[in-house]
C-alpha cells in the first residue's frame, strides 16, 4: 500500500488515513486492553461493558465519518463524487456497512451482558474478545482499498470466526464444527490469495481500483482466471450451494452464543466486498462471470430451500434457509450487471436477512434443549415463553416475507425490482416459487409453538425459572417488533445503500 | 371529520384493538372479551358515520392519495366506489355477526377475537387500497389472523388446512408482486418515475405485449386463487372444516369477494385487452367449477363439506360476473356477492350449532329436526331456500341478472352454469330432507336457538329475502356506480 498515492482534497481533508482506520485501532486496542484487565478486574459484566464501550467509541466514529460524507444530509442527491485520483480513504460503502456491523456487535455485546447473569448459555472466557476482533476485521474487510488489507482483514474475521465456533468444548458439536469451519474456511481463503495472486501477476498492482482500470484495457487469460478464484473464494466464505458444506455444521453445531454473530457479521462484510469488488475489479468482466452467478444464485435457492423443508431442528432448518436466502442475496448481485440497483438490493437484502437471522438465533440460543438430540424444544412455547416464542414467530414471517416482517416484504420487493429492470423475468419467477415454499419451513416453527401442547413440563419450568432468560426473551421480542416494523425505515436505509453503490460507479 | 381520516381510522382501529385484545388475552385480563366487543361496535359506529357523510357522484365516491414512500412511488391512496361500499359494509357487518357469535359462547377465545378484529382491518384496507403495494401488504396481511385462528382452534387436520391456506394464497401473490413490479417499472421507463397508484398506472400506454401477459398472468393468479376459480380451489374444503365458525364466517363472506374485487378493479383497469382475450376461458373455468362443485357436493357425508363445496359452487357464479366484462351482469355479481355473504354466514353458524348441540356432522345422522326445534329449522330451511335461489330471495335476482348480462356475449356458459343451478337445488334440498324430516330420535337433545343467535341470523336471512323482492334500490346504484 503506498501511502503517498492517496490524495485527499475538498472539505474531507481532515478524514486522514488515521481518521478512517481508526475504529479498527479502537476496537483493537482496546480488545487487547481488555484481556489485559480481565486479569486484574473480577466483575461480573466486566467483559460485556467493555466490549460495549469500546464498540460504542467505534460506532461514534463511523457516524461521525458518514455525516462528514453527507449520509444524515436530507438534501443531498448524491455523495461527493471522487475520481480516481482523488480517492479517499474510506468511502461510503465501509461506513454504511461498518455502521450495520457495529449495530450488530453492539447488539450482541447487551444480549450477551443479559445472558451473563444466568449461565445457562455457555460464554467462553474468551468471547468478547474474539467478537471484537471479528467486528474489526469485518469493519476493515469492508473499507478495504486494496487487496493485501483486504486479505489480511479476511483472515482476521475468519480466524476469529473459527475460534469462536469452537470456543465451547462441552459437547461435540462446536469441535467438529470448528474444525470443518477452519478447513473448509482455509480452502475459501487459499482460493481468494491465490485469485490475488494471478491478478498481481497480471497487472502488477495491488490496488482494487488501479486493477480494475488496468484490466478494462486488457483483460488476459491470467486475470481471467484470477478473478474466478476470487469469485469462487467470495462463494465458499458466504455459504452458496456448491461450496456450503460448512453452513449447515456451523450455524447448528457452533457455540450457541456466537451463532448469531457469524452467521450475520462474516456474510454482510462479504456482501459488501462482493459489491466492492463487482464494481471496482469485474467491471465489464463481469457479464462473462454472470452465467455462473446466475447459476449459483438460482442453484443456492433451490437446495437451500428445499432441504430446509425436510429439517426437524429448528436450527438446522435456519441453518440451510440461509443459504437460500444467500442464494437471493447473490440474485441481486447477478442482476447488478445492468446498473446499480442490483447491488443495492443484494446489500440490503444482506442487512434485512442479517438483522431478522440475528434475532432469530438471538432467541434460540437462550431455548431449553432436548436432552437426547440437543433439538430446541419449541413445543407449546407460546404458553411458557410468550416473548421469546413472538419475538421467534416476527423474526420467521419477516423471514418468510409475510406480515408483520414488513421488512422482509421490502427487502423481496427490492430485490424483485432489481432483477426486473434487470430483464431476468425467470429469476423473478424463481425468486417468487421459493418464496412460497419457503413459507412451509418458516411456519412449522409457529406450529410448534403455538398450536401444540409440549409433552413434558420440565423444560417448561427451566425455562420460566430464570429469570434472566425471561428478560432477554422480552428484550428480543422488543428488538424483533422494532425490525419487523422498521421497514418504515425503509426509505433511509435503502437510500445510503444505493447512494453508496452508486459512488462507486465511474 | 373528513373522509380520508375516517377511511384510515377504519383501517386501523380494528388492528390496533386487535393487538391490544392479543396483550390482554396475555395478561389474563377479564375484559378481553369487552375489548373486543367494543372493538367491534366502534367499527359499525365509524362505518355509520362513512354512510351518513357520502355524497354520490360519478365511479368514484370518494379518492385520496398521499406519498408514502417515494422511492418507490407508494402512495398512502383510499378510495371507494360501490363495489367498495359494498364490501367494506359486508366486512362490517360479517366480522360483528361473528364476533356476537363468538361472545355468546360462556368462555369467549381471545384468539378468535384477536383475529377477527385484525383480519377485518386488513380486509377494509385492501378493499379501500387503490395503490397497488398497499393492496399487497394489506392482502398478505389478512393470512396472518387467519392460519393462527385455523391453527390454535381447528380440528385434528388443523395444520394442513392452515398452511395449505397459506401457501396458496402466498403463492398467488409472490406472482401478484412480479405483475406489480413490473407495473411500476414500466411506469418509471415511461414517465421517469416508479409508480403502484392504480390511477397513475391506468396511464401507462407503451406495455408490450408479453409485459401485458405476464401482467395479467400475475395479476389473475393473485386473485383467482383467493375466490377460488375453480382449479385453484384446494385450500377451501379443508379451510372451512378446520376454522372456527367466527373465522369461517369472514372468510367464506368476505376474503373470497376480496380476489374479485381486486381482479375487477386492477385487472380490468390496468390490463383490459389480455382481460378481454382470456375472458372465455376462465368463464368456463368458473362455469365448470360451478358444476364441478355441485356435483362433489352431492356426494359429500359430511354437512360442512357440503356447505364448503356449495359455496365454491356460488363463488364461482359470481365470478362470472367479473370475469366478463359487461357491466349488467358486474352488478348481479356483486348483489350475488352481498346475497352470498348473507347466506353462507347464516349457514356456518346453523352448522355449528348442528355439531355442539345435536352432535350432527354427517348425513346419516339425522334426526327429524323439525318437529324437536321449530326455530332451527325455519332458519335451516329459509337457508336452503336462498342457497337455491327460489324467486323471492336475494340469489335468485343476483343470477338471474348475471345470466342475462352475460347471455348475448357468452350463451354457452351460462346454459352450463344454469346445470349447477339445478344441481344446488336437488343436494341443497335433499340435504334439508335429510336434517330435517325423517324419523324423530328421542335421544337427540334439543334445545333450540337461543335468542341471542335467533337476533343474528334472522336479520340476515329477513334481509336477503327483502333484497330479493326489492333489489330495485340497491341495483340501480350499482349499476350507476360500476358505470
Amino acid at each position: 500500500m503506498n501511502l503517498d498515492s492517496l490524495e485527499v482534497s475538498g472539505n474531507l481533508d481532515h478524514i486522514g488515513v488515521l481518521v478512517a482506520a481508526s475504529p479498527v485501532i479502537v476496537i483493537a486496542i482496546g480488545a487487547l486492553l481488555m484481556l489485559f484487565f480481565d486479569l486484574f478486574v473480577d466483575l461480573k459484566y466486566f467483559r460485556s461493558l467493555f466490549s460495549f464501550v469500546i464498540l460504542s467509541v467505534a460506532a461514534g466514529l463511523v457516524i461521525y465519518m458518514g455525516r462528514e460524507f453527507g449520509f444524515f444530509d436530507a438534501t443531498a442527491a448524491a455523495l461527493p463524487s471522487v475520481t480516481a485520483e482523488q480517492r479517499k480513504p474510506i468511502d461510503a460503502l465501509g461506513i454504511l456497512v461498518s455502521g450495520v456491523i457495529l449495530a450488530i456487535g453492539i447488539m450482541s455485546s447487551i444480549v450477551g451482558s443479559v445472558s451473563v447473569a444466568k449461565s445457562k448459555v455457555e460464554r467462553p472466557l474468551e468471547y468478547e474478545f474474539l467478537m471484537l476482533m471479528a467486528v474489526a476485521g469485518a469493519i476493515g474487510l469492508v473499507a478495504s482499498r486494496d487487496f493485501l488489507t483486504l486479505f489480511l482483514n479476511l483472515e482476521l474475521l475468519s480466524l476469529s470466526s473459527y475460534c469462536l465456533t469452537g470456543a465451547v468444548l462441552r459437547r461435540n458439536g462446536p469441535a467438529e464444527a470448528a474444525l470443518k469451519y477452519l478447513v473448509i474456511g482455509a480452502c475459501g481463503s487459499a482460493l481468494i490469495l491465490y485469485g490475488i495472486a494471478l491478478l498481481y501477476g497480471a497487472t502488477g498492482k495491488l490496488e482494487i481500483i488501479e486493477i480494475g482500470r488496468s484490466l478494462n484495457s486488457l483483460p488476459s487469460a491470467l486475470a481471467t482466471s484470477g478473478l474466478l478464484l476470487l469469485l469462487l473464494g467470495m462463494i465458499l466464505k458466504l455459504g452458496l450451494f456448491p461450496l456450503h458444506f460448512w453452513v449447515p455444521d456451523v450455524y447448528s453445531g457452533g457455540t450457541r452464543a456466537a451463532v448469531p454473530f457469524l452467521s450475520t457479521v462474516g456474510k454482510v462484510a462479504l456482501v459488501g466486498v462482493v459489491a466492492r469488488l463487482s464494481v471496482e475489479v469485474f467491471g465489464e468482466q463481469i457479464g462473462s462471470f454472470n452465467g455462473l452467478i446466475w447459476t449459483v444464485a438460482v442453484l443456492s435457492m433451490l437446495f437451500g430451500n428445499l432441504t430446509a423443508l425436510r429439517q426437524r431442528d429448528v436450527r438446522r432448518m435456519l441453518a440451510y434457509s440461509s443459504i437460500a436466502q444467500t442464494g437471493y442475496i447473490f440474485a441481486g448481485v447477478a442482476s447488478g450487471q445492468f446498473g446499480a440497483a442490483g447491488l443495492s438490493a443484494a446489500l440490503y437484502y444482506s442487512f434485512v436477512y442479517a438483522a431478522l437471522a440475528w434475532v432469530a438465533f438471538s432467541i434460540l440460543s437462550i431455548l431449553p434443549e432436548k436432552p437426547e438430540n440437543s433439538d430446541i424444544a419449541l413445543r407449546g412455547l407460546g404458553s411458557k415463553a410468550p416473548a421469546a416464542a413472538w419475538g421467534l414467530g416476527l423474526a420467521m414471517l419477516g423471514l418468510a416475507g409475510l406480515p408483520p416482517g414488513i421488512v422482509g416484504i421490502f427487502g423481496k420487493v427490492v430485490l424483485v425490482n432489481s432483477a426486473l429492470s434487470a430483464g431476468y423475468v425467470g429469476l423473478v419467477a424463481f425468486i417468487a416459487v421459493n418464496s412460497a415454499i419457503s413459507c412451509v419451513y418458516y411456519l412449522r416453527p409457529l406450529k410448534e409453538m403455538f398450536f401444540l401442547e409440549s409433552d413434558s413440563d420440565k423444560s417448561g419450568q427451566a425455562c420460566e425459572a430464570s429469570c434472566g432468560v425471561a428478560l432477554m426473551s422480552s428484550v428480543l421480542f422488543a428488538v424483533s417488533v422494532v425490525i419487523c416494523l422498521g421497514g418504515a425505515m425503509f426509505t433511509s436505509l435503502f437510500w445510503w445503500t444505493s447512494l453508496s453503490i452508486r459512488q462507486m460507479l465511474p | 371529520m373528513d373522509l380520508a381520516e375516517l377511511l384510515t381510522k377504519m383501517i386501523w382501529l380494528p388492528i390496533l384493538c386487535g393487538l391490544i385484545v392479543c396483550l390482554l388475552a396475555l395478561l389474563r385480563s377479564k375484559w378481553t372479551a369487552s375489548a373486543g366487543l367494543f372493538a367491534v361496535i366502534g367499527e359499525a359506529v365509524l362505518l355509520l358515520e362513512l354512510l351518513s357523510s357520502l355524497k354520490s357522484g360519478g365511479r368514484w365516491l370518494f379518492s385520496s392519495s398521499t406519498p408514502l414512500i417515494s422511492l418507490l412511488g407508494v402512495t398512502w391512496s383510499l378510495s371507494l366506489d360501490g363495489f367498495g361500499l359494498m364490501m367494506v359494509i359486508l366486512s362490517v357487518v360479517a366480522t360483528s355477526v361473528a364476533a356476537i357469535w363468538e361472545v355468546r359462547e360462556e368462555s369467549p377465545r381471545p384468539g378468535v377475537l384477536a383475529g377477527l378484529l385484525v383480519s377485518e382491518g386488513a380486509l377494509i384496507g385492501a378493499i379501500l387500497s387503490t395503490d397497488l403495494l398497499i393492496f399487497y401488504l394489506f392482502w398478505e396481511l389478512m393470512l396472518i389472523p387467519m392460519f393462527f385462528m385455523i391453527g390454535l382452534y381447528g380440528g385434528a387436520n388443523r395444520f394442513r388446512a392452515a398452511i395449505t391456506f397459506v401457501i396458496y394464497t402466498v403463492v398467488g401473490s409472490s406472482f401478484m408482486l412480479a405483475a406489480i413490479m413490473t407495473l411500476a417499472l414500466a411506469h418509471g421507463r415511461e414517465f421517469g418515475a416508479l409508480s403502484t397508484s392504480l390511477f397513475e398506472l391506468s396511464k401507462l400506454t407503451s406495455l408490450s405485449s408479453s409485459e401485458q401477459l405476464l401482467i395479467f398472468a400475475g395479476l389473475a393468479v393473485g386473485f383467482l386463487v383467493k375466490t377460488p376459480l375453480f382449479p385453484l380451489h384446494s385450500w377451501l374444503p379443508l379451510a372451512y372444516e378446520e376454522a372456527p365458525t367466527s373465522g369461517a364466517i369472514v372468510m367464506a363472506s368476505v376474503m373470497g369477494k376480496i380476489g374479485l374485487l381486486g381482479y375487477s378493479r386492477f385487472v380490468w383497469g390496468l390490463v383490459p385487452g389480455m382481460a378481454g382475450q382470456y375472458a372465455s376461458a376462465l368463464l368456463w373455468c368458473a362455469a365448470i367449477g360451478s358444476i364441478y362443485a355441485a356435483l362433489v357436493a352431492w356426494s359429500e357425508r359430511k354437512i360442512i363439506r357440503v356447505v364448503a363445496f356449495s359455496s365454491l359452487s356460488h363463488v364461482n357464479i359470481c365470478a362470472l360476473g367479473v370475469l366478463a366484462s359487461p357491466t349488467l351482469a358486474l352488478a348481479g355479481s356483486i348483489f350475488q356477492m352481498l346475497s352470498h355473504g348473507l347466506v353462507i354466514a347464516v349457514a356456518l353458524m346453523l352448522c355449528q350449532v348442528m355439531k355442539a348441540r345435536f352432535g350432527i356432522t354427517e348425513r346419516g345422522q339425522s334426526a327429524g329436526l323439525a318437529s324437536h326445534v321449530p326455530w332451527f329449522s325455519v332458519l335451516f330451511m329459509l337457508m336452503i331456500l336462498l342457497s337455491v335461489a327460489l324467486p323471492p330471495s336475494s340469489s335468485f335476482v343476483g343470477e338471474f341478472v348475471i345470466f342475462t348480462g352475460l347471455f348475448k356475449s357468452f350463451p354457452w356458459h351460462v346454459v352450463t352454469v344454469l346445470l349447477s343451478v339445478i344441481l344446488g337445488a336437488v343436494y341443497m334440498l335433499s340435504l334439508g330432507r335429510e336434517v330435517l324430516f325423517g324419523e324423530p330420535r328421542s335421544e337427540i337433545v334439543s334445545r333450540d336457538l337461543s335468542a341471542i343467535e335467533l337476533l343474528l341470523m334472522l336479520p340476515l336471512v329477513l334481509f336477503a329475502v327483502w333484497l330479493g323482492v326489492r333489489p330495485g334500490g340497491i341495483l340501480s346504484l350499482l349499476g350507476y356506480f360500476t358505470n
